[in-house]
């Protein structure tokens, strides 16, 4: 019995297993990376996975967790605990720590993006923001709008049948049929309907099936995603009873935690240039009856709660009417930093102090 | 005036004659084993590294880029930042550990750099200021740091050649004096010419590592800083991962492989490193598009 597990512990700590693990890695990373600029349809039809989620496929997740415990077996058994050997023990927990950080910060981190515009002379203020990869149904009957929270639709990569009970408003019932990831237009028996393009069409769009119910009353409709509800498409309906019914199917808004409202926005130049230098702009950041002000430019984010807030996309540089802000949380972030600060510090121990103080040893 | 000269030297690349020179004069002297021959060779390389500091000057003036923003933000800018900057770590490695083979490397891969841009440059040479989101010191740093660690690649495939042409003539280390020395730089050092090769390898692969990995991260603070998120696995940054994770696996095996396969490993596993280096630095900027490409 002690024989089996010394046996399955000298595997799992080997240094080849963690060879043929890196290459594996190495191997996994270069094929997606070359198919996803390629071919992104073909990940999604191999993997089962959106290109973009790929590097998370629980595949190259446990070979990196796998790795992790090579490292660990291998750091606990076969390198002694010495001055030495302080870089290699250094650069193994700092990779760990990164390992854990990047799994923490990948579970928990939320981001988006938030809009910023201006009317005449004032700016407005905004307290949401839009999630990525969300999606949500704001439906409006007569003007009085709700948000329907929906399952995560974008990880899907082919049709999927939902029939799911989405909201009950007013008497109004919503429900979803299917979803189709990737939709083009055909015309059947004289109207534009939405179809599965499973052709890897780059101009595809996504598209939810709806039935709309109201007593007896039943309705089929298509709605498109668009990230923005602002500038997404809309589609109109009259109720049996002559209210308006209005659905935007878009991504879901989430609290930004404080209300945020632009002072001023400029575009400086480079001296004697007319080439873009930075965007400044002044925030005023209002959260529990506290107001602070904070600027944000290029490289220099600012921080509104637990969010951190930075450029994205100014509509004009001298005159700017819109700003998108990147929103983003920072879960782990510090035990990133702190297992890449001992990769930094580990590596150059054990490449070039081991080997002096190892040589020092053997003269003393 | 500067200006002109700047235009009439094509950017400085005229200097990969001087490092030509240089490379077959450090290789004679390895050949015949002479010290003069390899301090005049070294002497050459001094020079010539100097004349394209002195281009490379002369662009960041004429650029007008600020102290802390070198001029290496095109791919022009970035292959003559790594012929100079990679033989200015090679004359300081020649110069502290005495190898023999790190200086010739280098010069060799400068040669090959600038030649190429001295042959192409003209219609990638030109001025432009940087975007916007570029102008910061950590931005330039992690650009330096990474320019540096491709230097030291593009050296290190150079030296793993140099062992396979010498162990194809020679046959694999057999006696003591050709095995290379230990998995790390503690082993003693042996005398032989493949041990030698080995151990110059062995340097300059470690530098290389350390210096991708460094730059890596520092893009990572600064891309948290600029855009709110520190990985994205855009295709370069999955590349560079990929360069790092080929140098880790060369280090690593070098504890596990025989004495007498070490050097080959090694030399193997550079050339694959090396050959990951070039396509996320080529094929990566030209053929697919990113956060870093120039497509």
């Amino acid at each position: 019995m002690r024989t089996t597990i010394s046996r399955i512990l000298a595997v799992a700590s080997s240094t080849w297993t963690a060879a043929a693990l890196i290459g594996l890695i190495a191997l996994y990373l270069s094929a997606v990376s070359i198919a996803q600029a390629l071919s992104p349809v073909q990940i999604e039809r191999l993997l089962g996975v959106p290109a973009h989620a790929a590097y998370g496929h629980r595949l190259i997740v446990t070979l990196w967790a796998l790795l992790c415990v090579n490292m660990s077996l291998a750091t606990l058994t076969r390198v002694r605990f010495d001055l030495p050997r302080a870089g290699t023990w250094c650069s193994h927990a700092g990779v760990l720590m990164l390992a854990a950080g990047a799994c923490w910060y990948g579970l928990e981190h939320r981001s988006g993006v938030c809009v910023a515009n201006r009317w005449n002379d004032s700016w407005g203020q905004t307290s949401e923001f839009y999630l990525d990869g969300s999606s949500a149904l704001y439906v409006g009957i007569d003007d009085r709008w709700r948000q329907v929270k929906l399952p995560p639709l974008m990880e899907h990569v082919r049709s999927q049948r939902l029939d799911r009970e989405l909201d009950s408003f007013d008497g109004v019932h919503i429900a979803a049929t299917d979803y189709i990831p990737s939709a083009q237009v055909r015309m059947e028996q004289g109207q534009a309907l939405a179809v599965a393009d499973e052709g890897g069409n780059p101009r595809a769009f996504s598209v939810l099936n709806l039935e709309i119910a109201a007593g007896d009353w039943r309705k089929r409709m298509q709605v498109v995603l668009d990230f923005m509800p602002d500038r997404a498409i809309s589609r109109r309906l009259e109720l049996p009873d002559g209210r308006s019914l209005e659905l935007i199917l878009a991504a879901a808004v989430a609290p930004l935690g404080a209300t945020i409202r632009v002072l001023d926005a400029q575009g400086v130049v480079r001296e004697g240039t007319a080439s873009p230098k930075d965007y400044r702009c002044r925030i005023e950041v209002s959260r529990e009856q506290r107001t602070s002000r904070e600027t944000v430019s290029l490289n220099h984010p600012a921080s509104v709660g637990q969010y951190r807030l930075t450029h994205n996309i100014w509509d004009s540089f001298d005159d700017p009417r819109q700003i998108v802000f990147n929103v983003n949380s920072r879960p782990g972030m510090w035990l990133v930093w702190a297992g890449m600060a001992l990769i930094a510090a580990g590596l150059p121990w054990a490449f070039y102090v081991k080997p002096l103080l190892l040589r020092r040893r053997g003269n003393g | 005036m500067i200006e002109l000269l700047y235009d009439k030297s094509r950017g400085g690349t005229v200097v990969w004659v001087g490092f030509a020179v240089a490379a077959a004069m450090m290789i004679l002297a390895l050949a015949i084993n002479r010290k003069s021959a390899r301090l005049a060779g070294l002497a050459v390389m001094i020079a010539s590294t100097l004349a394209l500091l002195a281009a490379f000057a002369t662009r960041w003036f004429l650029s007008g880029q600020p102290w802390y923003l070198p001029p290496l933000l095109n791919q022009f800018e970035a292959l003559v930042g790594s012929a100079l900057l990679g033989a200015a770590i090679a004359i300081a490695v020649e110069l502290v550990w005495k190898r023999g083979f790190v200086a010739p490397a280098a010069a060799m891969y400068a040669t090959v750099v600038l030649l190429a841009c001295w042959m192409f440059g003209p219609r990638t040479r030109e001025i432009s200021a940087p975007a916007a989101i570029l102008d910061w010191p950590i931005m330039a740093a992690h650009v330096a740091t990474i320019i540096v660690g491709y230097a030291l690649a593009g050296m290190t495939v150079v030296i793993s050649l140099a062992y396979l042409g010498v162990m194809l003539v020679r046959g694999l280390p057999r006696d003591e004096s050709q095995l290379s020395a230990g998995p790390d730089l503690s082993g003693p050092v042996a005398g032989g010419v493949l041990a030698a090769i080995d151990r110059s390898n062995l340097i300059v692969s470690q530098l290389a590592c350390w210096m991708i990995l460094l730059g890596t991260m520092l893009g990572a603070y600064w891309a948290d800083r600029a855009w709110g998120r520190w990985w994205g696995w855009d295709v370069k940054e999955t590349w560079t991962l990929i360069t790092c994770l080929a140098y880790l696996l060369t280090l690593h095996v070098r504890f596990v492989v025989p004495p007498r396969w070490r050097g080959l490993a090694t030399a193997i596993m550079c050339v694959i490193g090396g050959a990951a280096m070039l396509f996320n630095w080529l094929a990566v900027n030209y053929l697919f598009r990113g956060l870093h490409s120039y497509a």
